[in-house]
């Protein structure tokens, strides 16, 4: 007469929120920082390579990086961020072993995702040969090191990181601009790129078997966790992948629009909207740097302390003042960096006339920065808000802003082009003030709310036993069927 | 006691009506069982009582509610008798639909918590009254499962943890409160099925769903304990290593926190003083367990004693072992830590001391616990008791009773059982330990007239020496050893037969079934939830 006595037992197992998210949480940062690496390296080689080349070889180089950044990025995106969650997942529990796996595993869809998209492209814009391969290379590299990155970036091998990227990027720089002083022209600047790109995913990968050295045992194993996972966080997966979409959408937008221009080998850009917005974007830098640190630290702290309080058998007073302080912390911080930020563009929409004079840029072009400074200050609160939710398991609200982003984005930048010069760059801005109001107003809620959440909202325990009603209905159908016939046919035998 | 059940498979949720097996769920029916964790899944004890009570009223119908967990995948032991008029099952665990993060309106949960707080504290029919009558309210807002993983239910688990456990550790009282409150709330939400009786086996969760039949129908209810449920409970938790004492109480005993031991016990006795108060007639099957009963506010005048009883036309015919066959003791049970085996492999070699060429049979299955089996005949090797002590396993008993001078029962836990029956029915004198109803079988109950004598003796838990001396005694003396057998036989023919259990609940039943039915309490709001039950039903 006693199965509740099980369920007491039960419970006792039960303790387990969801700690192991806690680890995972930071790499939403790495998901958004990418990009930003795209600015920073395009700018040094144009810097660089622009005494020495002419503007044509410098264009068709330049294209074929942006291509090669913006389809990889994309492209490797939902890889990556399922990647590092079960990366987390694995660390957490201590199974060093499943690693490597992971690592090839992602290394292998990441290749088979972007060579999909070039070959696709190529056929699109009927790429010459030598440009498809260039392109191609240089995608599937940087794709890898965006996985790599990832890697690293979880085990928080900062050091190595840097270390990389610095010898890669003097290499690519030194590789290119030296293929442009002999004068083997766009392609041979790219292949001196992809050397030095060659040698940071080298570098990164390096680092990431030496911190874990555990020989890979099942290759197989590796491949079905991540599919296995890219299924089970669709929602962060399909997010990731839109809202890579979404910060290239607008250039996109501008590319087949009717100002965009063809060059090289047949691929298309805007440059008068792409160069602009490409200085705008290097604004938020500083803000988004900052931020991650304090994430990494304070708020991680912060983040420890309330489920540990959690886990350790806190009394409600205490769980809410954990909480009430972190969210406190988490606000304040946002509020004083946005605050930092904005004065910041402020000072770049001031002095943009003479940005643009300094860089040759175009007069008309100071309105498309002006909008773009503005725009980087909301996407600086937008990354900020997402990665709370993140932080937080909130993985359909995710999904569901990054999807509002690009479709805002897209749309609202068509809207601009149809409207003329004067709006270009309205649209980006409209888009990244919207979805920072909802991300941003959504963060709040999960912070005010967030006790209800951990406990009942999104406890991943109670989730589970919910879902599976409709999944164990055959079962309970199979039961009681078996009940009749057992009945029946013991009946049969009696008789 | 009934065998625990092992644990559920792990599936779904919510109470469900299902269908009945012989007919459709809104049949009426005479009585309506409600049984919690056993039939018609674990055989023996209370499960194969309950068969044996629907099987001996043939001519009245039943309807059967059980209790569990979760779904169970265990197969089905009993086979539905044919005056069972529909089967359902109520699943006490996981409760809810999946978690709603915001509703469109807010709910003033304050008087719901209190309400509900002293159900699960206090207990009464009061306090159920009230929980159903605010839980109504709000089922015409707000379905219940939807509720239970909603802001709601935080509010409610705020409200009763800032009232019971401010300084407990929240994340325990979490999710005792959910076990706790889901349990119920499946309780008050199952629709109730038709019956002019309302008989739950046990109090407990079971016992609950009857005080609520009761309450909401205006229908008796007769409660029959067999063992006392709320006292199961409490040593199951006192021995629950895995409750974390989330408060060092040290000394102090007016300490007024408390931990989840005690929020667990004090609802389950909550939940049985809720039973105990709306039931028309609490029954059980030993004199000894009403001190129990009334201590949890069973009130003295609805106490009844049915004590099982044996067919002992089976047993009359057994002949008597002769008085100069190898003197013989047996052990009639299954070979398990609560049977004490160990102790009568001991109290075995004391006696052989007093009684040459003694031997010790242990009759019953090895194979339920083979590592306590396998300790037993470690001991028996030990002890060198190997010519002493024999293990036949499973026999049969009636023949096996022609050859045993005296029975022997060492249980830590018994509630009536009937192996004494059966050696008092064929004449065979027993030793037992002080639990359940031993003594009353052995002795007779308080004030037995005419006496009719001692059937053996009763000794104490875990105390070989005191069982050694009683069987010695009576294996060296034959006089007394029939004497005493006699005195059993004259008590279990007087008291113990089957038909008069039979006929007490013949009795009792026709006497509750024409009973009027009271002025019901409530009317209970149509409401989405109740609706859709219904289309289930």
């Amino acid at each position: 007469m006693a199965g509740i006595g099980f369920e007491l037992r039960r419970l006792a197992r039960r303790e387990t929120l969801s700690s192991a998210v806690a680890s995972f949480g930071h790499a939403a940062v790495v998901a958004a920082g990418p990009w930003i690496f795209t600015i920073i390296s395009l700018a040094l080689i144009t810097l660089v390579a622009q005494p020495v080349v002419g503007i044509d070889t410098l264009s068709s180089f330049r294209i074929i990086v942006i291509y090669a950044f913006a389809t990889s990025l994309m492209m490797t995106a939902p890889v990556t961020i399922v990647a590092t969650r079960l990366l987390a997942d694995a660390l957490y529990l201590k199974q060093f072993e499943r690693v490597r796996g992971l690592l090839f595993a992602s290394y292998g869809l990441s290749i088979a995702a972007v060579a999909a998209l070039v070959m696709a492209l190529a056929l699109y814009f009927d790429l010459p040969p030598r440009a498809a391969l260039s392109l191609l290379a240089m995608s599937t590299v940087v794709g890898l090191i965006w996985v790599a990155l990832s890697f690293s970036g979880a085990v928080r091998d900062y050091a190595g990181v840097s270390t990389s990227f610095a010898v890669g990027l003097l290499v690519a720089v030194l590789g290119s601009v030296g293929a442009a002083v002999k004068g083997l022209g766009a392609g041979g600047m790219c292949w001196g790129f992809i050397a030095g790109l060659t040698i940071i995913l080298l570098g990164l990968t390096a680092r990431v078997l030496a911190t874990f050295p555990q020989p890979l045992v099942d290759p197989r194993a590796g491949l079905d966790a991540l599919i296995d996972g890219l299924s089970r966080y669709r929602h962060l997966a399909l997010g990731a992948l839109l809202g890579t979409a979404g910060v290239w959408v607008d250039k996109w937008v501008f590319w087949f629009s009717p100002v965009g221009e063809t060059i090289g080998g047949g691929l298309v850009h805007a440059p008068l909207y792409d160069s602009a917005m490409f200085i705008a974007s290097l604004v938020i830098i500083p803000s988004l740097a900052s931020f991650v640190v304090r994430l990494e630290t304070e708020f991680f702290d912060g983040y420890q302390r309330y489920f540990g309080i959690v886990q350790q058998h806190g009394t409600i007073r205490q769980i809410e003042t954990a909480r009430a302080e972190m969210a406190r912390f988490t606000f304040d911080n946002l509020v004083l960096v946005t605050i930092v930020q904005a004065g910041l563009s402020a000072v770049v929409l001031l002095l943009a006339p003479a940005i643009v004079e300094t860089l040759n840029l175009q007069f008309r072009q100071i309105a498309i920065m002006r909008f773009g400074t503005l725009g980087g200050v909301f996407q600086f609160v937008f990354i900020a808000a997402t990665s709370i939710l993140v932080f937080f398991d909130r993985r359909r609200l995710y999904l569901l802003l990054q999807a509002a982003f690009l479709a805002l984005n897209a749309s609202l930048t068509m809207l601009t082009i149809a409207l003329g010069e004067d709006y270009y760059g309205v649209g980006y801005f409209l888009a990244c003030l919207i979805v920072a109001v909802l991300s941003y107003r959504w963060a709040y809620s999960t912070f005010a709310n967030l006790n209800f959440l951990t406990f009942i909202g999104n406890n991943p325990t109670i989730r589970a036993a919910t879902s599976s009603a409709s999944a164990a209905a055959p079962d309970r159908a199979l039961n009681l069927r078996e009940l009749l016939l057992g009945f029946r046919r013991g009946r049969r035998r009696g008789t | 006691m009934t065998a625990m059940p092992s644990e559920p498979g792990t599936g779904t949720v919510r109470p469900s009506t299902e269908l009945a097996a012989n007919g459709s769920a809104a049949d009426e029916a005479d009585i309506c069982l409600i049984v919690e964790g056993c039939y018609p899944y674990v055989p023996g004890g209370v499960s194969a009582w309950i068969d044996w009570l629907m099987r001996t009223q043939p001519h009245k119908t039943f309807s059967v509610v059980t209790l569990w967990p979760r779904p169970t995948d265990q197969k089905p032991r009993y086979e539905l008798p044919p005056n069972v008029v529909s089967f359902r099952h109520l699943y006490l665990q996981d409760f809810g639909d999946a978690p709603v993060n915001r509703l469109g309106e807010t709910f003033d949960t304050r008087d719901l918590a209190e309400a509900l707080g002293r159900l699960t504290t206090e207990g009464g029919i009061a306090a159920l009254g009230d929980a159903d009558r605010r839980l109504s309210e709000l089922r015409t807002r707000l379905p219940l499962p939807v509720m239970f993983n909603s802001p709601v239910a935080w509010d409610l688990v705020l409200a009763m943890y800032g009232a019971e456990m401010p300084h407990g550790s929240f994340l325990h009282y979490f999710w005792a409160w959910r076990a706790l409150l889901g349990g119920l709330f499946a309780v008050m939400e199952f629709p109730l099925p038709k019956a002019a009786v309302y008989h739950t086996i046990s109090t407990g969760y079971a016992g609950l769903l009857a005080a609520r039949c009761g309450y909401e129908t205006g229908r008796p209810v007769l409660l029959t304990e067999h063992g006392i449920y709320t006292n199961e409970r409490r040593i199951e938790l006192l021995m629950a290593e895995w409750v974390a004492d989330t408060i060092d109480k040290g000394h102090a005993l007016d300490d007024p926190r408390f931990d989840l031991r005690d929020m667990w016990v004090r609802a389950f006795e909550a939940y049985a003083r809720t039973c105990y108060e709306g039931s028309t007639q609490v029954v059980t099957l030993y004199q000894d367990n009403q001190r129990l009963q009334k201590a949890l506010g069973a009130e003295t005048e609805r106490l009844a004693v049915i004590a099982n009883g044996i067919d002992i036309g089976k047993y009359g015919a057994v002949t008597p072992v002769p008085d100069d066959a190898r003197p013989t003791m047996a052990l009639i049970g299954r070979v398990v830590p609560i049977k004490d085996v160990e102790t009568f492999i001991t109290a075995a070699h004391i006696a052989r001391e007093r009684v040459p060429n003694l031997r010790a049979l242990i009759l019953g299955p090895v194979d339920e616990d083979i590592a306590y089996a396998d300790d037993c005949k470690r001991h028996v090797a030990e002890l060198g008791l190997d010519d002493v002590i024999e293990m036949p396993g499973s026999v049969d008993v009636v023949e096996y009773l022609s050859r045993i001078h005296v029975c022997v029962l060492t249980s830590l836990s018994e509630s009536q059982p009937l192996v004494i029956l059966e050696a008092g029915a064929a004449g065979v004198p027993f030793v037992a330990t002080n639990v359940g109803s031993c003594r009353e079988i052995i002795e007779g109950r308080a004030g037995e007239e005419p006496p009719l004598g001692a059937g053996g003796a009763v000794t104490d838990l875990v105390a070989p020496d005191q069982i050694a001396d009683a069987v010695a005694d009576l294996l060296l003396d034959p006089e007394r050893r029939r004497r005493e057998g006699e005195a059993l036989r004259a008590r279990v023919q007087r008291y113990y037969r089957s038909e008069q259990a039979v006929a007490a609940y013949d009795d009792l039943y026709g006497r509750l079934i024409g009973m009027p039915t009271a002025a019901s309490a409530v009317e209970r709001p149509a409401t989405a939830t109740t609706n859709k039950a219904r289309e289930i039903a």
